[in-house]
């Protein structure tokens, strides 16, 4: 107990408490930012702790920055359907919506509450569980995280909407486009197409970003109407009603708390999986699971309770043994040895009071955070009720800067576009999403962890005991996810009838398929010129998935056969929201290629001037002041004191 | 005629004096600020080495410039490399501090696109990798001698990341060298998920590089007890002896003479060339700084005279020391510049061999 209440003092001692309020500050700017995240946050800041104090200084601005990140990111998830963080993603699938039904402040009620708990139990976990985590890191080899992975993918089921089998294909074609780039396994290139920048693989975030963010951008300037589909009058319920969401789903919020600590242990799975994993057991525990992908608050809570008691997760293997349990904790190590301090068993022996210092940041930093959000988050809900047109220019400013962030270069804005077609016609065509994003960030792990597995233990590492577990409950969560969308089927037509959702098009639907069976032969045929290791994780996807996609084709054939009977007819085939979409679509292709022109700063601050003056009709004040606001986030934020790499472009304007 | 040829001579005499006074009483680099390009991401090594050299480079740069820091990750260093040639303005005010990166003009790897020998080399920082195996490998190894116990090679796997590496190279060929069996397990994607495997004996040894010997792998696994030394590279000598990194621990052997304890003699060899010529680049490479080519010559000037002041400096060293482990040794840019020619345009022989054991440790996996 002494060491635990040194700890305490350490924090709170001065300067280290100052220096906390003020990661704290820092951390919500960069989890609201889509594209930034804890990991940029560190990186900008620690250079400042060079010169810092050997107290606690460091630590408290670093870790009370990144303790916040994961849940000031539900800011961005909720209001504009794009995700402020890589852990934030799976909160858009409910999020959004009840953002859409004018519940944004529900939703940030049931976030901040669950976020700043799940801090705390994280924290609390790390504390008790020190003692345990060396076993369970020992335990978890290459072979456990193969199964880990498929584990992961059996949330597929609980993801997939009304269509296992689409969402079997989603999740399929997820995996197959980690495949781009050089394998190491196989030491060589895959479909990459002779251009250099795919050699390192697909980027996530502009992945992410596309496939969720860019369909709702552009379905709010087709459609000009807020956010939020509900007049404010009518809005029932508050933040305090999230809140109370919170108390009363406590099981869950705990469950969600544990997968996010002890999957946070594992080095190397990293904090987009936490959300999925936590998502995906929150659907498949519950008895009623009509609403989830809708406006279900359960969907929310799960993803926000686990992602923030992940923070405490990574923490452990960093400071018991120096190994970093993600890129974040990479950076924390380079902060510890800047201090002086030296993680490894001393920190769980002669060090202990830095150890639970570490614990109360993060226990400060959450309360703190969540604190301010919950007295800020009434006003940004304002947002929501404002016209979507007048909104559009600052979201899809951030969604292409934040594509931009991973590792800058123009071909981020080119998958940003791909995925944003992809993701709209997937949309449109009732195809789910989220799968595919947890094939796409499992994919990486599952390969390696294959290819490694089978190096080191031959085919004995399928009989590993935990592995064997691993694969029973793997199938039996799948058989019981599969049986849970039968019961959904009926539930989701009332919901669908009840909130105006636009019902798929079994025409696009049918699009996607043909289109992703082409993909699929395509790769098939070509990984039979790759390497034996390169080849075997492509073939692997694709001999399923063209056995899976036949019936996914017959079925849209056998739709629009009834349709044409004119039983059912969509409604965006109607009001020409296609072609209003297609004309944003070529609205960012040429921002593109005005970027490859001009540059960036005077195109995106272009953008931001001509869309409000021409599309949205707005007068050029309103236009102006808009296009001077994103010049000086620009100058300021993202080039002064993030130094972004831009795109050098072909007329150099000096700007 | 005569006297108008005197006053044109002096007046032109006068008037380069003047230039070359206002060139020389203005340093290049006064009033500038000087981006510092690290090819790998905030946190790991090259970064960290890249900001304890920034925080004391501008007061030893004529002019006190400005530096601030990009990082710039990708392929394994090569997205920044080629920046660095291709799209880099070849002002001076663009500086590099990268981990490795010559491995890929050695191989001739299809992905770099630009001319290293282009570059201006401003300095190197020389190093080594330690290897070090788990002690309770099959028999058990108590000291480097006992890896020739080994009589299986599955129980004796050494992580790497890709064949093509400098590290998996180096240790393939070491190991071969030393006729150890041991089984190359590659695709750990980084020193985090080997050093994970190691610590969970799903593999038996790994090579660590000095900053992370002494600041990670030995308070948690040597003194642990976990692990042992059993090699590090040597230092070559441009007239190729070898010797030792004599800031390392004097138990632990230089790879030529782990050898030459067991077989009597100095290595020789295709494999021994092989390394050497690997390890003659990381011996100065393995963090290097440069300027985009085509730099101004008072920028390249101003820059060497400057790492040639750092890497005397004692604030910087002593900082260097708390922050790295280790008070790195600076090679001057002419002599990279040097080294690097000749590893890559003359040692065709050695080039080749290499190229045709990769193809072979490819098939083989």
């Amino acid at each position: 107990m002494d060491l635990v209440y040194q700890g305490l003092q350490l924090v709170l001692s001065w300067p280290a408490i100052g220096w906390l309020f003020a990661g704290v500050f820092v951390g919500l700017f960069f989890g609201a930012t889509p594209g930034l995240s804890g990991v940029v946050g560190l990186a900008i800041l620690l250079p400042f702790t060079y010169d810092m104090d050997a107290g606690a200084s460091a630590f408290c601005f670093l870790l009370g920055m990144y303790a916040i990140t994961t849940t000031s990111d539900t800011l961005a998830s909720v209001l504009l359907g794009v995700p402020g963080t890589g852990a934030s993603q799976a909160t858009i699938l409910d999020g959004y919506p009840m953002a859409m039904r004018g519940e944004a402040s529900r939703a940030f009620g049931a976030a901040f509450s669950v976020s700043a708990f799940g801090g705390i139990i994280g924290a609390i976990l790390l504390g008790i569980s020190i003692p345990l985590v060396k076993p369970i890191i020992m335990a978890f080899a290459s072979p456990e995280y193969v199964m880990l992975g498929i584990l992961g993918l059996t949330m597929v089921g609980s993801l997939s909407g009304n269509s296992v089998v689409k969402g079997v294909l989603s999740a399929l074609f997820g995996l197959l486009i980690t495949t781009v780039g050089y394998s190491i396994q196989g030491g060589s290139a895959r479909y990459y197409f002779g251009w250099n920048d795919l050699l390192e693989g697909l980027p996530l975030i502009p992945v992410v970003l596309g496939l969720f963010a860019l369909p709702e951008v552009i379905a709010l300037a087709v459609s000009a109407a807020p956010i939020s589909r509900v007049p404010k009058e009518q809005v029932k319920g508050g933040m305090l009603r999230g809140v109370k969401d919170a108390v009363e789903n406590w099981w869950l919020v705990l469950r969600s708390c544990a997968l996010g600590m002890y999957i946070g242990v594992l080095p190397g799975l990293g904090g987009s999986i936490v959300d999925w994993v936590a998502y995906g057991h929150a659907v498949q525990s519950s008895k009623d699971k009509s609403m989830y992908g809708k406006v279900d608050v359960r969907g929310v809570i799960a993803p926000e309770a686990a992602n923030n008691a992940m923070k405490g997760g990574v923490l452990i293997p960093t400071v018991a043994f120096g190994i970093p349990g993600n890129a974040a904790m990479a950076i924390m190590l380079g902060a510890f040895v800047i201090q002086g301090i030296t993680p490894g068993p001393q920190m769980l022996e002669s060090q202990m009071d830095i150890t639970f210092s570490l614990i109360w940041i993060l226990v400060i930093a959450n309360v703190v955070g969540a604190g301010l959000l919950m007295v800020w988050g009434n006003q940004l809900c304002k947002l929501t009720f404002v016209k979507g047109t007048l909104i559009v220019p600052g979201i899809l400013f951030f969604v292409m800067m934040g594509a931009w962030m991973g590792n800058q270069v123009i071909s981020n804005w080119y998958m940003l576009l791909l995925f944003g077609l992809i993701g709209y016609f997937m949309k449109s065509g009732g195809w789910p999403r989220p799968p595919m994003i947890l094939g796409f960030v499992l994919g990486p792990i599952m390969e390696n962890a294959i290819d490694v597995s089978y190096q080191t233990h031959g085919m004995a590492w399928l009989y590993r005991p935990i592995v064997v577990v691993l694969a029973i409950l793997s199938i039996a969560i799948f058989i019981a996810s599969v049986m849970g969308i039968g019961k959904r089927k009926k539930s989701k037509i009332e919901v669908q009838a009840d909130l105006g959702f636009e019902k798929e098009s079994p025409k696009v639907s049918l699009g996607v398929a043909l289109i992703g069976a082409i993909i699929f032969i395509y790769c098939l045929v070509e990984a039979t010129n790759f390497t034996y290791d390169a080849a075997f994780f492509p073939i692997a996807i694709c001999i399923p998935a063209l056995l899976l996609i036949l019936p996914a084709i017959y079925k849209d054939f056998k739709t629009i056969s009834v349709n044409a009977g004119g039983q059912i007819k969509p409604e965006t085939e109607k009001n020409g929201f296609y072609k209003k979409s297609a004309y944003m679509f070529l609205i960012i292709a040429m921002m593109i290629i005005s970027t490859l022109l001009i540059g960036q700063k005077i195109t995106l601050c272009g953008f931001v001037f001509l869309f409000l003056y021409l599309w949205a009709r707005e007068p050029w004040w309103m236009a102006t002041v808009q296009a001077v606001g994103a010049f000086l986030i620009l100058e300021f934020v993202f080039d002064q004191l993030i130094s972004v790499m831009w795109y050098p472009p072909l007329f150099e304007l000096g700007i | 005629m005569k006297m108008i040829k005197i006053v044109l001579t002096s007046l032109v005499s006068c008037l380069i004096l003047l230039a070359n006074y206002t060139a020389m009483a203005k340093p290049y680099y006064k009033g500038k600020k000087i981006t510092m390009l690290i090819n790998y991401n905030p946190g790991g090594g090259a970064d960290r080495s890249g900001r304890v050299i920034g925080r004391h480079l501008p007061r030893l740069i004529e002019g006190n410039p400005k530096i601030i820091f990009k990082n710039y990750p990708g392929a394994g260093g090569l997205k920044a490399i080629n920046y660095m040639g291709e799209v880099a303005k070849p002002n001076g005010l663009m500086v590099t501090n990268f981990s490795g990166g010559y491995n890929y003009a050695m191989i001739r790897d299809k992905g770099l696109r630009v001319d290293l020998t282009k570059m201006n080399w401003i300095a190197g920082v020389g190093g080594t990798s330690i290897i070090y195996a788990r002690v309770d490998t099959k028999p058990g190894l108590k000291k480097p001698s006992d890896i020739w116990k080994i009589k299986d090679p599955n129980h004796f796997k050494v992580a790497g990341f890709r064949v093509t590496g400098t590290k998996d190279m180096r240790e393939r060929l070491s190991f071969k060298l030393l006729g150890v069996k041991h089984k190359p397990v590659t695709g750990f994607r980084g020193t985090t998920k080997s050093r994970t495997a190691l610590l969970q004996n799903e593999v038996q040894a790994f090579g660590d590089s000095r900053a992370a010997w002494f600041k990670t792998i030995v308070p948690n696994f040597i003194k642990t007890g976990i692990a042992i030394p059993i090699y590090h590279y040597d230092r070559f000598a441009a007239d190729g002896s070898v010797s030792r990194y004599n800031d390392l621990d004097p138990s632990i052997p230089t790879l030529s003479g782990l050898y030459k304890s067991k077989y009597g003699k100095m290595p020789s060899g295709m494999v021994w060339k092989a390394i050497r010529w690997i390890q003659s680049l990381q011996g100065m490479m393995v963090r290097n700084t440069s300027l985009a080519p085509g730099s101004p010559k008072a920028a390249v000037d101003a820059m060497r005279a400057a790492y040639k002041k750092l890497a005397k400096d004692e604030t910087y060293l002593n900082d260097a020391m708390k922050s790295l482990g280790f008070k790195p040794e600076f090679v001057d840019g002419k002599t990279v510049a040097a080294r690097l020619k000749w590893a890559i345009n003359d040692n065709k022989e050695v080039q080749d061999w290499l190229m045709n054991q990769i193809e072979l440790w490819k098939a083989k996996k």
